[in-house]
């Protein structure tokens, strides 16, 4: 040890004492923990989410309820970092109050968390880039759930310097989650808009203010747990406390108008050179091309025939007179992954279901009208599972046998009419779509 | 009651605290580096209160301290950790790097300034210790078993930097080691069951033991214990006294 030269050259590094805090122990790999769960939890999805911007903001949102009691629980280790370090007692000269002290401790693991996110946000973002077929990116939700997480590492901070519990972070962490899915998982009540990580509806968005109201309540509850747990003049903890307050009675009294409709979600963009017209959610716009491709052997087939709806509509809500619903391009993940139609024969044969617009009687139809949809259906579109079916009657019981003879008897019929006969049976067969009853739909 | 009735007042120079185990030393210190208040009385430290809030902060920027048991950052690096206390001393930011790396040479540990704390032996966490404590050129320094650690090497030339620090400022060290007294005070105070047994320089508590036949090794091992019966015995403590 040379304890008698003084170093009197000039420094050669002139970093921030706080770059240490920021890029040493235990913040980065808080930062890593989010990306990184992040990162699995999307990669599990992201047929789900990956090719539509609403899919891919309420997937990032809804994965808060795993993110932010995680984060709690890295606030909480970081907390009692000073007792398992046993820095307490020097730091208990320091010049610098205890509030400075702490939020050093603090802010690195907030900030990384926050940074964490964003940065498997714009990841998310960019994957689904590629594959979205219209609307635009939504990034509403995302500043308000980077203060969500920012709030939990300071909230969790304060938990880990007051409880000296070596389960401590994991506890909180269950506790955490518990709080945060119970709300979304109970009933409608108003205390579920104040769950900052509460699911969001794809179809729905948040007016422009929510987020900011949201930030305040989870913000201003953890800067009052903060200044009330650090500040030398703890009752300054009643101001964040009370913005805190105000924010939370005017999300509970908002109630369900925090949120509203998609106006694209309403508006249909229509290929008009088909009859039926076809119709995809304006969200969906890049996709029409495909959906045209998928029903043009139907579109095809029904050149001509009359009592037609006059579109496919792609709705969330029951078809309106004259229209026919299409099969539901979202939730992605069942018609369309990552752009594409993942079956374009089901989609075809779905629609054709839904041009006969039986579906909430199957279960009491006349046989002779099954017979007849399902003719209809192995003309237009042949569902996927038909020869799987056929072959399971055909090994049943003698009836089964039977039904399965008269079904393959009306297919063989139908498919053996003349163009104009056909075209005159299915006009007859078309005007009685939704009906339920069996003496108006045409034999076979 | 950890200390009772102490009434002490200490100028520059090297002042060694010497106790018996569980006497009171470690809870002076504390009281002295401001991190624990007495129930009663007064402490004042370069001519400030330090009851007041905005008075101890002041204090606190001149003064360092080495706990007997030193916590740190072990994925820090020594120039980081130091910063870092710097930093929390309030010291100018433009000042701070020339001040760690003149704190870290003190302590002879410039060859690994940039090494992570973890990858340092005990008696290298100890000088880091030392070295965060002087950062901020305190003119009170509070060092509890400062030597704890350390090897006779290491110890020998601590001894050396306390002097030399001893020669500007207030420097204050609590030990059982009481040839680190004899080497390296100026004075002495001997601390038993939390009051004063004794103050004097370390030749005459030496010189205490010097027609005394009991036990210790040395001079200053003799007059310790037989200031400390004397403490102990109330009716012979105005013999003892200085």
């Amino acid at each position: 040890m040379t304890l008698t030269a003084d170093s009197r050259k000039p420094p050669e590094r002139r970093l921030h004492p706080l770059r240490a805090e920021i890029v040493r122990g235990f913040a980065p790999w808080t930062g890593a923990a989010v990306l990184l769960t992040l990162g699995m939890l999307l990669t599990g999805t992201s047929a789900q989410w990956q090719g539509g911007w609403a899919e891919t903001r309420s997937q990032l949102h809804d994965s808060m309820l795993v993110i932010a009691p995680l984060t709690a629980a890295a606030g909480c280790l970081q907390g009692g970092r000073e007792r398992r370090r046993r820095t307490d007692e020097l730091w208990e000269t320091a010049v610098r109050g205890r509030l400075a002290r702490f939020l050093a401790s603090a802010m690195p693991v907030a900030l990384w968390a926050a940074a964490g996110f964003t940065a498997a946000a714009a990841l998310a973002l960019l994957a689904t880039w590629p594959y979205a077929q219209g609307d635009r990116p939504h990034l509403g939700l995302l500043p308000g759930d980077a203060v969500l997480l920012a709030a939990c590492a300071m909230a969790g901070h304060v938990v880990g310097r007051l409880v000296a519990w070596r389960p401590a972070a994991p506890a909180l962490a269950m506790a955490g989650y518990v709080g945060l899915a119970v709300p979304a998982m109970a009933s409608p009540g108003a205390g579920r808009h104040l769950d900052a990580a509460f699911p969001a509806p794809v179809g729905s968005y948040p007016v422009w203010w929510q987020p900011v109201v949201m930030a305040v309540w989870t913000g201003g509850l953890a800067s009052a747990a903060v200044l009330a747990y650090a500040a030398r003049r703890r009752y300054t903890a009643l101001v964040p406390l009370a913005a805190a307050i105000a924010a939370g009675a005017l999300l509970v009294r908002t109630g369900d108008g925090l949120w509203h409709d998609d106006p694209l979600a309403s508006r249909q963009v229509c290929d008009t050179s088909t009859t039926p017209q076809i119709c995809v959610n304006a969200r969906y716009e890049g996709l029409l091309p495909q959906v045209r491709e998928a029903l043009s052997e139907v579109v095809g087939r029904l050149e001509g025939v009359q009592n037609l709806p006059v579109r496919f509509e792609d709705r969330p809500t029951a078809p309106r007179h004259g229209e026919a619903r299409l099969p539901m391009l979202a939730p992605l993940g069942w018609s369309v992954v990552r752009g594409r139609l993942t079956d374009p024969k089901q989609y075809a044969w779905e629609a054709v279901a839904e041009l006969e617009g039986r579906g909430d009687c199957q279960s009491t139809l006349d046989p002779r009208v099954r017979r007849a949809d399902d003719a209809v259906e192995h003309y237009l579109a042949p569902g996927p599972h038909q020869e799987y079916f056929d072959r399971l009657a055909a090994e049943g019981s003698a009836a089964e046998r039977a039904e399965l003879t008269a079904r393959q008897r009306a297919r063989a019929r139908l498919a053996s009419m003349g163009e104009e006969e056909r075209r005159i049976w299915l006009s007859a067969y078309f005007a009685t779509a939704g009906s339920c009853g069996a003496r108006a739909v045409p034999a076979l | 009651m950890a200390l009772d009735g102490v009434d002490l007042a200490f100028g520059p120079g090297v002042h060694g605290l010497l106790g018996p185990n569980a006497a009171g030393k470690t809870s002076l210190i504390r009281v002295l580096a401001t991190v624990a208040a007495p129930s009663d009385g007064r402490v004042e430290i370069l001519g400030e209160d330090v009851g007041d809030h905005r008075r101890r902060g002041r204090v606190r920027g001149r003064l360092g301290y080495l706990p007997q048991e030193f916590g740190y950052y072990p994925g820090f690096t020594v120039r980081e950790f130091v910063s870092y206390v710097a930093w929390l001393k309030e010291m100018p930011a433009t000042a701070t790097p020339a001040a760690v790396e003149r704190a870290v040479a003190r302590v002879g540990l410039t060859d690994r300034i940039d090494a992570k704390i973890r990858t340092l032996s005990g008696g290298m966490i100890r000088r880091v210790g030392i070295a965060q404590a002087i950062v901020n050129e305190p003119h009170i320094l509070l060092f509890d078993e400062p030597t704890a650690g350390l090897d006779p090497e290491q110890r020998v030339e601590f001894r050396a930097l306390l002097r030399r620090l001893g020669a500007d400022a207030t420097v204050i060290v609590s030990t059982h080691l009481v040839e680190d007294v004899a080497a390296a005070c100026t004075e002495v105070t001997l601390v038993d069951a939390g009051q004063i047994a004794y103050r004097g320089t370390p030749g005459a508590l030496a010189a205490l033991g010097g027609s005394d036949d009991g036990s210790g090794d040395s001079a200053i091992e003799r007059g310790f214990m037989a200031a400390l019966r004397a403490h102990r015995a109330p009716s012979a403590a105005r013999e003892v006294s200085p």
